[in-house]
């Protein structure tokens, strides 16, 4: 899959990107993954995917696995600078995310 | 609800834990749609556990069946209904979408039934979510009893169900989650709970644990619904500090900022068990928390 951004385009995004790809493969399963248009970075979890909570806690719950290191807060990814909600995040978010944290290397 | 009012229920819906699906009673074919594969149930199991409220759940599933939304919209959704469903981005939203109002109804309908005597057919009840998204009911047949009804909706995968309680019983709020037990649930434990809540499983038998780890999430689900703000995106803003297996209870502490919850820290005990391949949990806000 290409990254739209190729002058952004880096180990660690592209790392970070494919940790994402293969931790949303697991939660949604091969099968179902099929049945969807392609993942992209503009993808949204809910909206697109159709992940609900549960399916986004186990997501965090496989990237903090990945990970190997200590939890990640991902509930901030849904919080925006005036403290409200966001219902819904893109892939390109999470992948943000993970590089902040250094977590763009698959375990 | 009334004395006798869990006998009364017998004859009207079986209880569906021992019983194949083919031998529940189910609702005829929604109007405009002669599809089969669409599957219509009240669910007993999970209304029982708002008493003394009164309540009643209903599910609703599209097993293997074509696409039967749009034939039913007319028939089923109110305009103002119409206007969200039809902006919801896909064919698979548009369609949970409508199997949650479809539940939604259903159980709304038992419920008036049941307790004012009041017929409404499904395209006069509105289930419409608030800021907040919790959904929210309003109909014609509600106003003239004076009733007023909660509503909770819940999905897991081609299954809504919906738990609607009267008001009037002293409910402030009800929530429902469903979860299925076969899906695989692998990274809930480390991305949904604490270790605190783990610990509370440590003398779980290993069959059980999976299950029950379904149901705790159930129940914090259950608890933000019921509370009317979900999740807000942190499950950890739940916590789970006490489980009674042999009663299926779990206690859930909600602890969000003052101006999400103006009551602070609310512990609300949450019913939960599992039936018809889902793990389920109830919570029930009555005025005197």
């Amino acid at each position: 899959m290409k990254w739209p951004w190729p002058g952004t385009a880096t180990d660690t995004l592209d790392s970070a990107f494919h940790t994402v790809l293969a931790s949303l493969e697991q939660v949604i399963g091969k099968n179902s993954m099929a049945t969807h248009a392609p993942i992209q970075p503009e993808t949204f979890l809910g909206a697109d995917l159709g992940l609900t909570s549960i399916a986004v806690a186990r997501l965090a719950g496989i990237l903090n696995k990945r990970g190997g290191g200590k939890p990640l807060p991902f509930h901030t990814l849904f919080v925006k600078p005036d403290g409200s909600l966001l219902q819904d995040i893109r892939v390109s978010d999470l992948v943000a995310f993970l590089q902040r944290h250094g977590q763009g290397e698959t375990a | 609800m009334p004395p006798g009012k869990a006998e009364k229920r017998q004859p009207v819906i079986e209880d569906s834990s021992p019983e194949p699906s083919s031998t529940l009673r189910r609702f005829g074919p929604l109007p405009g749609c002669n599809e089969p594969g669409i599957l219509r149930y009240p669910w007993l199991k999970p209304a029982l556990a708002v008493a003394p409220a009164e309540g009643w759940c209903c599910q609703c599933m599209d097993d293997n069946a074509a696409p039967w939304d749009e034939a039913v919209a007319a028939f089923v959704l109110l305009e103002s209904e119409w206007k969200v469903w039809v902006h919801l981005p896909h064919d698979a939203a548009r369609r949970r979408w409508m199997r949650g109002r479809v539940a939604a109804k259903d159980a709304i309908r038992l419920l008036l039934l049941d307790r004012y005597g009041v017929a409404a057919p499904l395209e006069t009840i509105s289930v419409l979510p608030d800021q907040r998204g919790q959904p929210q009911v309003s109909c014609a047949a509600v106003s003239k009893t004076g009733a007023g009804i909660a509503i909770s909706i819940s999905h897991c995968g081609n299954s809504s169900v919906a738990l609607a309680s009267d008001r009037s019983g002293g409910c402030l709020g009800v929530g429902i989650d469903v979860a299925s037990q076969t899906d695989n649930h692998d990274g809930l434990e480390e991305g949904g709970f604490a270790s605190t809540e783990m610990a509370l499983l440590h003398d779980c038998p290993a069959t059980e644990r999976a299950d029950w780890l379904l149901r705790l999430w159930c129940a914090k689900e259950a608890v933000s619904k019921a509370l009317g703000v979900g999740l807000r995106g942190n499950p950890l803003h739940y916590l789970v500090r006490r489980i009674d297996r042999a009663r299926g209870t779990a206690d859930v502490e909600a602890h969000l900022e003052t101006t999400i919850l103006p009551q602070g820290l609310v512990r609300l005990t949450a019913t939960v068990g599992c039936d018809r391949g889902l793990a389920f949990a109830v919570a029930h806000r009555g005025d005197s928390k």
